[in-house]
């Protein structure tokens, strides 16, 4: 009997799962379940490359089109999963079809949210998340005139980044202190901060948006002290929600996401998820975390598959995210939570320089600007939890290799 | 057809480390690869990014900027996002010299 093998989601971590499934030997049916129009795509270069021009959507793909007809991969695009049976093992899809399936991955991903303020829904203000989310950015792009960025995290400050890029007068505002420095503390979010006000992006920090005004479409912004930022557009960069609504109404156990085990196995016999929709709790203090990163959602996606096919190692990629921002590469590995030491290896206000975030002694997490190589020794550190001496660590003359080794 | 052509002294190439020659026809780079050398193209198959500031680990190339991960002894890629192999060239070594087989 063939058996079928239903993933949710064409995104990369639904994507990778596919390709795996194919490339581990499985001769079953794999049908691939998307809401959007494309095929799995990278969805990084959305606010880097894409938005800039300078890569079109097809150079984004996970695989070309044809890949799926090739590999017998059933591609269901542009129609969305609107019910889920387990005890049935069965899928609704919008188009009317059903889908049974023996085992069911759930890579359901997240929405970008937006501002809940008046005229947080008017023409002109935008979310970015999907190529058609970017396609729509960067029409207004081209128009020129100037930019309101609200929220400084990661999309927000390589939103800017590009806008600026392209010409635009761009100015960000941030409710926080700095940029990214909930995640990253204030040593390095006034790295950030330097790096774009040094690219001419105006900073408004420790300020909200609380309202978008317009008549046909967004044309200014009031913001928490009463000023009023005349704008041709906003980008609104606070965060995703993950898309759980299919997992809920199953019953599914949730968590701030579809709680997983290290299998990417969820509450629901046969039910598997992973990506972005995907929360694992953690090892030490075991709080479910999601993590957002494309990395994650390639090489959870691929567990997963493995997992739906019988493998049972258990999921311990480090967590790793790069970010490109004018002329730096920004590039962080491990895992966020509580640090009782920062470690600078450089010059904190140099071009290259990296931050190691230590706690009780080990490094938990690394920030590399510009250097790579320093993220990537990191994550051997981090996943294996070595004893670091502080000094050596700051030395730029010492190989992370031979550190614990 | 082209020849091999003269690079570098072979003692030049340490195990681990990228050396890159921007030459007319290929940017070209060279590594030692658990003691064999590796000749390979400057640019990632996945979005052209430098692999000058590549990892090597034993017989494995990382990409520094997007984490692709290569085989050295094929080309292959064993990790995305690549998809494309990474063009190796032909080395041998000559009188101490590095000759590398251009396209």
């Amino acid at each position: 009997v063939t058996r079928t093998f239903a993933i949710v989601g064409a995104g990369t971590a639904g994507g990778s799962a596919a390709i795996t499934l194919r490339a581990e030997g499985f001769d079953g049916r794999v049908v691939l379940i998307g809401d959007e129009a494309h095929a799995p795509y990278e969805r990084p270069p959305l606010s880097k490359g894409f938005l800039q021009g300078d890569e079109t959507l097809d150079e984004l793909l996970l695989r070309p089109l044809a890949f799926y007809a090739e590999q017998d991969i059933d591609l269901r695009l542009d129609d969305p999963a609107t019910a889920l049976d387990p005890q049935a093992r069965r899928l609704a899809l919008a188009s009317g079809e059903a889908v049974r399936y023996d085992a069911l991955l759930l890579a359901t991903g997240g929405r970008a949210r937006r501002l809940r303020v008046p005229g947080g829904e008017l023409p002109g203000v935008h979310t970015l998340r999907t190529a058609r989310d970017a396609e729509r950015l960067r029409l207004d792009l081209l128009g020129g005139g100037r930019a309101i960025v609200v929220g400084l995290g990661f999309i927000g400050c390589e939103a800017a980044a590009s806008l600026r890029g392209a010409g635009l007068d761009v100015v960000a505002i941030e409710p926080l202190s700095l940029p990214l420095v909930g995640a990253l503390g204030p040593e390095v979010g006034a790295i950030v901060a330097e790096l774009h006000r040094a690219n001419g992006v105006e900073l408004v920090l420790g300020e909200s948006v609380v309202e978008f005004r317009g008549a046909e479409r967004v044309d200014s912004v009031l913001t928490s002290s009463g000023r009023v930022i005349p704008c041709d557009f906003a980008v609104v960069g606070v965060g995703m929600d993950p898309a759980v609504e299919l997992a809920a109404a199953a019953g599914i156990a949730l968590d701030g996401g579809i709680v997983v085990d290290e299998h990417c196995r969820t509450s629901a016999d046969g039910v598997y998820a992973a990506g972005d929709v995907a929360a694992r709790p953690d090892r030490e203090t075991g709080r479910a975390l999601r993590v957002e990163h494309w990395q994650n959602a390639l090489r959870e996606g691929a567990h997963a598959a493995r997992s739906m096919l019988g493998a049972t190692d258990p999921y311990d990629e480090v967590p790793w995210f790069w970010s490109d921002q004018y002329d730096r590469n920004i590039q962080y590995t491990g895992f966020h939570g509580p640090w009782d030491e920062l470690v600078f290896r450089g010059d904190p206000g140099a071009e290259r320089v990296s931050a190691f975030y230590l706690k009780d002694g080990t490094v938990r997490a690394c920030l590399a600007i510009n250097s790579p190589r320093d993220a990537r020794r990191a994550a051997r550190l981090i996943r294996d939890r070595v004893a670091v001496d502080a000094a050596a660590l700051a030395d730029e003359r010492t190989d992370l290799r031979a550190l614990g080794a | 057809v082209s020849g091999f052509v003269d690079v570098c002294d072979a003692e030049e190439v340490v195990e681990g480390e990228v050396l890159s020659f921007p030459l007319d026809s290929v940017r070209l780079c060279l590594t030692r690869a658990d003691g064999v050398l590796a000749a390979f193209d400057e640019d990632c198959t996945h979005r052209r990014c430098s692999l000058i500031d590549a990892e090597i680990d034993g017989t494995v190339l990382i990409c520094p900027y997007h984490g692709a991960e290569f085989d050295l002894r094929t080309g292959a890629v064993l990790i995305g996002p690549a998809t494309k192999p990474l063009p190796l060239y032909e080395t041998r070594v000559v009188d101490g010299r590095v000759e590398v087989r251009l396209p």
